[in-house]
């Protein structure tokens, strides 16, 4: 038997269930109020999404751009790094998803996110709403303190599910470069949450392939 | 050569496990200590009590205030309950700091016994995680430096033993867990000079008593047991069964003491450090090194017991 099948997803966890929820705890408390800002930004971001004009696209992949840098710095670097050597690697990842997104801002012809009334349209703006006004909730209704939910833009899971959404909302061949990080993480965050025994571990993998589905139905 | 000496160990281990009279014979049923059962070093014969503490996972609370405090809380309890040796390793997040917290609220007790790791595929990084530990620890001098899971073992261990010779740690050793990569241990245990292995060693995981216990009895190392409670599983999976109504007689009033009692009676080893983020848990752990240990007839009775369940 190699060394490698001896192990479980549990001996890579570095911490309990419940050092996690307080971070998060921790990480609001420090962030506070800055997440009206946050839930601003998605406010804008479906607005734009539901009425495109022609700076639609600029401005929703710079916020996005925004979000994915903060996350990095915020969480990561500042908060996630204090319990798991591992996010000094991520932390440049995901900063390079927020690069990657402002870079696509500013292109001559940006990404274009628009709702359209057709299945693969509806799935994706569900998905949107959610990772704004949705994912909030998740940790009450999974049983943890209101005090650790997750926002838009200040945590990496919804800041994930709303990218995939808005980029599922897209044309455009650069989209599916922008989704590579985001569905990482939600494959990532799925396996902490499995490995920690919370209830919820399907939430961010269950958007990404849900945002995903409909990235590949409005690409036909 | 190795093989003969697997075919003596093997036949020591096996004589051991029937109660014959070794050089490893177990410490008799009705040997009632006060405070912790102290074990001694063998390259030493510096006495260490045979429950330590662990910190992988438990203290990983990064810069939480709270549970720096509660970390703090039960490190205080381990000293006061007659408690030494702390482990730790820098693979364990925030632990050595949080480590570090405590001992510093603590006024660093005199009785600290510190255990770290160099944990790096490194060689060239192995010096400047030991100074980091040193750091984070607060403390002059590391007891016992390891190496973390035989990474870059050869040359870390090198380093060790120089910082060894020129007194800047007490003891060097290496660790593995799991049971994983006992060949390699076996072969640093036999040709190499040092003080400590550690290991994973519990009532389920009993791979080590076929060799490397035996083996460390005979090369003078000490063993200290990682995972003797494979991380709280054991305490789960047992929780919703009744002890033993026999478990009295080696004084094992919970899961956790029956567990840890049957680890700390094999006279190989020196010390066990399970984690614990809990006061009551770590009080529980420490007495269960006081008074009565099982004899080898009982740890097979325990062993018996367990395997049914």
């Amino acid at each position: 038997m190699s060394a490698w099948s001896s192990y479980s997803l549990s001996d890579f966890l570095l911490f309990s269930p419940r050092v996690y929820e307080r971070l998060f705890e921790l990480h609001n408390a420090a962030l506070w109020p800055a997440h009206w800002l946050a839930i601003l930004s998605g406010f804008v971001i479906i607005a734009c999404v539901i009425r495109a004009t022609a700076w639609s696209g600029r401005v929703v992949y710079a916020l996005l751009g925004v979000a994915w840098l903060v996350v990095a710095w915020a969480f990561f670097v500042k908060r996630y790094q204090s319990i798991n050597w591992a996010a000094e690697y991520l932390a440049p990842i995901i900063a390079i998803e927020g690069v990657l997104l402002l870079v696509l801002a500013v292109l001559a012809r940006p990404p274009d996110p628009m709702f359209r009334v057709k299945p693969d349209g509806v799935i994706a703006m569900v998905v949107l709403l959610f990772g704004v006004l949705g994912y909030p909730f998740i940790a009450p209704l999974f049983g943890r303190s209101f005090q650790s939910a997750e926002f838009f833009a200040l945590t990496p899971d919804p800041t994930a599910a709303v990218t995939l959404a808005v980029v599922a909302l897209s044309s455009g061949a650069a989209r599916w470069l922008a989704m590579i990080i985001p569905t990482a993480w939600c494959i990532v965050t799925g396996l902490i949450l499995w490995a920690l025994s919370w209830p919820d571990f399907f939430v961010a993998p269950l958007a990404a392939a849900l945002a995903l589905g409909a990235a590949v139905g409005a690409s036909r | 050569m190795l093989a003969s000496r697997r075919t003596l160990l093997k036949a020591i281990a096996a004589a051991t496990v029937s109660g014959a009279a070794t050089g490893l014979a177990f410490k008799p049923a009705n040997s009632a200590t006060v405070g912790p059962l102290q074990r001694r070093i063998p390259t030493t014969g510096e006495e260490v009590p045979v429950v330590g503490l662990g910190s992988w996972i438990t203290f990983n609370v990064g810069n939480d205030p709270v549970l720096l405090d509660e970390c703090a809380a039960v490190t205080a309890a381990f000293f006061k309950d007659g408690g030494r040796m702390i482990d730790s390793s820098p693979m364990y997040g925030s632990s050595q700091s949080t480590i570090g917290y405590g001992l510093r609220k603590l006024g660093y007790p005199q009785q600290l016994f510190s255990a770290d790791k160099v944990w790096t595929s490194s060689p060239s990084a192995g010096l400047q995680q030991l100074e980091d530990t040193r750091s984070k620890w607060g403390v002059e001098r590391l007891d016992l430096m390891q190496v973390h899971n035989l990474l870059a073992w050869e040359e870390h261990l090198d380093m060790l033993k120089a910082k060894k010779a020129a007194g800047e740690i007490r003891y060097v050793g290496v660790t593995t867990s799991h049971g994983r990569r006992h060949d390699t241990l076996e072969r640093i245990m036999v040709s190499k000079d040092i003080d400590f292995v550690q290991l994973t060693y519990n009532i389920l995981d009993r791979e080590a008593e076929a060799l490397l216990l035996p083996l460390a009895c005979e090369r003078g190392i000490g063993v200290i047991v990682n995972r003797p409670y494979q991380r709280g599983d054991l305490i789960s999976r047992f929780s919703g069964e009744a002890l033993p109504p026999w478990a009295g007689e080696i004084g094992a009033s919970s899961w956790a003491q029956f567990l840890l009692k049957f680890i700390i009676a094999h006279p190989a080893v020196t010390c066990a450090i399970p984690a614990t983020t809990r006061v009551d848990h770590v009080r529980e752990n420490l007495a269960a090194a006081s008074g009565i240990l099982p004899d080898a007839a009982m740890r097979k009775r325990m062993t018996d017991y367990v395997e049914q369940l």
